[in-house]
């Protein structure tokens, strides 16, 4: 128990510095969805009032503060780490190559080059981050399907659903599991062995409802005389044009590669995610070249000012009790049974990630989840709640998800192919209520047979 | 956290065109063309030390008639130095009272030279004329000479082996791109380098933002856009050298080097590179200032493949 939740358990504030705080926070997260503002200055801002008003109350010291923020440096350095290395990795080409090398070999046949963009999607999501994989493969996408006189739409929805299964992936998929493992000391492992085989279940199950919600869409039986036309039209694209250099191509892939093998060992050799994914970034930042200053440039600086404001307004919310208080109602509300509790957090975490960005739905939860600790229930099925229905919970409207805005967005900017929010919520809500009914009887059934590793 | 609707564009674009762009169909790779005259014009100046040197690098990689040239007075005994070290070499012509240009123009007209290797600036060494000038001798040459020219200009010895790192400069998109490739790969040593730089100035820039938007066509002309045209304009090359550099093997890099270097001289150390090969489509005064810019900047010995 940090010393931060111990001190909040034992001093709770009065029921109304509890609402007000509450209400601080709530309205510092209609601030960061509503569109006129800039999330990361809503964040600062929503903290900055915080930060007075605790001080001026007496709820906390000023110094308080830099304890609500030491316990997240880590995040810090990760984010910078893999944000360094992607952005080096990036500009190797190596993505690129490798998408169109894969994609060439379909031979550009309708079914093969459907589950081979699914496919590259819920991989580069894995290993490369929501955005830029999006990004990639949605490009892909526009291109080929021009060539190829392919509608763009059942792929782009594809991918869109896709790429919140390959956020389950790893330790490092996403910012909710950076946030969440950092938070519950969840080894990249476990990630491996918990929630990767669930990832490619809910893949598995999302192919099977892409497949069907499309099935007159595509051309999924072909002659033999189109296949050759289309491996002709395929041939045309040449994959290594996209690599400047073989050897930068090579040395990138091999620093990602040591970097991810880093992270399965870090628990072994003592080391955190940070210190790895920094050493990962600095060793692509060495062989960057003239680019070191481009690449540092880079580093997404508006994602760790956004996190800083957000730990602050977590942390001055949790001083004040107010955490405590709704994790014990939590608990009540699921008769304090583990069972109804993960099928509560998990449905809960999805619906709220459906409708607002999952980071800060993640960043209230956490406490939350840290406060049930105390109170006797085992909390390793709800961090995996967490971590499944946040990013599970993107597939339910058209805005859940930075993948889905991404897609919808190139198809209406490329294609001019507008998907209203009851076509979207047919087919991403059909997906979410299965993969969210089958994360919860997965959980349930691992925290049943007792597979879940202790935290 | 979303990227903007901004960043969005911009980083799907980049990307569409990255795709598009390999959309190239077969492409054989550039073989080298070996040179079966070679004029060596040398003066008396420290330079010529440098430019036997890598003649003779030349006619060891591809065994070829050299003809000397004594372009100047008091060149005499090293035209013989020259000649004792290159064998089956021959020193061509006597120096007349003309200006130097027209005997190594009427010598490379005369031997059909597939190459002239000339000092720079000529007859004079380089701490007499600094690096403002390159002299009227070798300003004719790049003015009047039809086919290659290796300009060596300065008087430090050329990186070991000669040809063992090469960069390939062109500007914008050039004719002589291709022809200048060809030297490249010619030169290329097997476990060298060559880089292919293509350089996009902030004036190209201007120019085409003014010319389109005083025709009102609402074309963006970012550089990021540009740059992505640049590297469409010559994909076609760079899958060719890609597979020169396989087929030979030697390392083969692609630059876009934007803004190019300004610095007097370059900002690589002078052991990493030992030539610059420049292409210089005659026609297009930005590909003449850059070609004569190269000359007059760098240190390392730059070939200049002219294409009128």
């Amino acid at each position: 128990m940090t010393p931060l939740l111990a001190a909040a358990q034992h001093e709770p504030s009065p029921p109304w510095i509890m609402a007000l705080f509450g209400l601080g926070m709530l309205l510092t997260y209609v601030g960061v969805a509503h569109e006129k503002f800039h999330k990361t200055v809503a964040a600062l801002v929503g903290a900055g009032l915080l930060t007075l008003l605790g001080v001026t109350l007496g709820v906390f010291q000023y110094t308080d503060i830099y304890e609500f923020l030491k316990k997240d440096l880590n995040i810090f350095g990760v984010i910078i780490g893999t944000g360094i290395l992607v952005d080096v990795t990036g500009r190797s080409g190596l993505f690129h190559f490798l998408s169109m090398l894969i994609v060439r070999a379909t031979g550009g046949r309708a079914k093969l080059l459907f589950f081979s963009i699914c496919g590259l999607t819920f991989a580069f999501v894995a290993v490369l981050t929501i955005v830029p994989a999006t990004l990639i493969i949605c490009s892909l996408v526009m291109v080929i399907c021009k060539s190829l006189n392919y509608s763009p739409k059942p792929f782009l929805l594809a991918v869109a659903i896709c790429a919140n299964s390959g956020a389950i992936v790893t330790f490092a998929s996403g910012l909710p599991n950076i946030m969440i493992g950092t938070a519950a000391e969840i080894p990249y492992v476990q990630f491996l062995y918990i929630s990767a085989p669930y990832a490619v279940f809910s893949l598995l199950l999302a192919l099977g409802v892409l497949r069907l919600a499309f099935r007159r869409d595509l051309p999924w039986k072909q002659t033999d005389d189109e296949k050759r036309a289309l491996q002709a039209r395929m041939n045309e694209f040449d994959p290594w044009a996209l690599v400047d250099n073989r050897w930068v191509l090579i040395r990138s892939g091999a620093i990602l590669g040591a970097t991810i093998v880093g992270f399965t060992l870090a628990q072994l050799m003592g080391l955190g995610m940070d210190f790895i994914a920094m050493s990962g970034g600095t060793a692509a930042l060495f062989f960057a070249g003239k680019s070191v200053e481009d690449t540092i440039a880079k580093v997404n600086w508006t994602v760790i000012l956004f996190f800083m404001g957000l730990f602050l307004i977590i942390g001055c919310v949790e001083s004040t009790g107010a955490l405590e208080w709704i994790a014990g109602q939590v608990v009540e509300l699921s008769g304090q049974k583990s069972v109804a509790l993960i099928a509560l957090m998990t449905a809960f975490a999805a619906v709220a990630s459906a409708i607002v960005d999952n980071i800060p739905v993640a960043a209230t939860m956490i406490p939350v989840v840290q406060n049930i600790s105390g109170l006797g229930l085992p909390v390793e099925p709800l961090w995996w709640s967490l971590v499944l229905g946040c990013n599970l919970g993107g597939n339910g409207t058209p805005i859940g998800s930075i993948s889905c805005v991404i897609a919808l967005y190139t198809l209406k900017k490329e294609a001019g192919v507008d998907v209203g929010w009851g076509e979207f919520i047919r087919l991403g809500g059909t997906v979410l209520l299965l993969q969210i009914a089958t994360s919860i009887v997965y959980l349930e059934a691992l925290h049943l047979l007792d597979w879940l590793p202790k935290l | 956290m979303e990227p903007t609707q901004r960043e969005v564009d911009r980083d799907l674009d980049t990307s569409m065109k990255m795709f598009e762009r390999v959309q190239l169909g077969e492409v054989a790779p550039i073989a080298p063309r070996a040179p079966r005259q070679v004029l060596l014009a040398l003066d008396g100046s420290t330079q010529d030390a440098t430019s036997i040197e890598i003649t003779v690098t030349l006619v060891n990689r591809y065994p070829c008639q050299v003809s000397i040239l004594a372009a100047c007075a008091g060149a005499e005994s090293v035209a013989e130095a020259a000649r004792a070290r290159l064998s089956g070499s021959a020193i061509v012509a006597a120096v007349g009272p003309e200006d130097p240009f027209d005997p190594i123009l009427e010598a490379a007209a005369k031997h059909e030279s597939d190459l002239v290797i000339a000092p720079c600036p000529f007859g004079r060494d380089f701490e007499m004329i600094g690096p403002d000038s390159a002299g009227t001798v070798v300003d004719v040459l790049l003015a009047r000479l039809n086919r290659p020219i290796l300009v060596v200009r300065e008087p430090h010895e050329i990186a070991q082996p000669a040809f063992h790192h090469i960069a390939l400069r062109s500007i914008g998109e050039n004719e002589a791109a291709q022809a200048a490739a060809v030297w490249a790969v010619t030169l290329a040593a097997a476990g060298g380098s060559l880089e292919l730089v293509l350089v996009f100035e902030e004036e190209m820039r201007e120019n085409l933002s003014m010319l389109l938007k005083s025709l009102d066509l609402n074309i963006e002309t970012s550089d990021d856009n540009l740059i992505a045209a640049l590297r469409k304009a010559h994909i076609r090359l760079h899958r060719a050298l890609q597979k020169s550099a396989e087929q030979f093997d030697f390392d083969y890099t692609l630059t876009v080097e934007h803004p190019p270097e300004s610095a007097p001289f370059p900002d690589r150390s002078f052991s990493a590179l030992s030539l610059v090969v420049v292409a210089l489509e005659r026609s297009d005064h930005m590909s003449q200032g850059y070609a004569r810019d190269c000359v007059l900047h760098r240190r390392q010995p730059v070939l200049v493949v002219p294409r009128n």
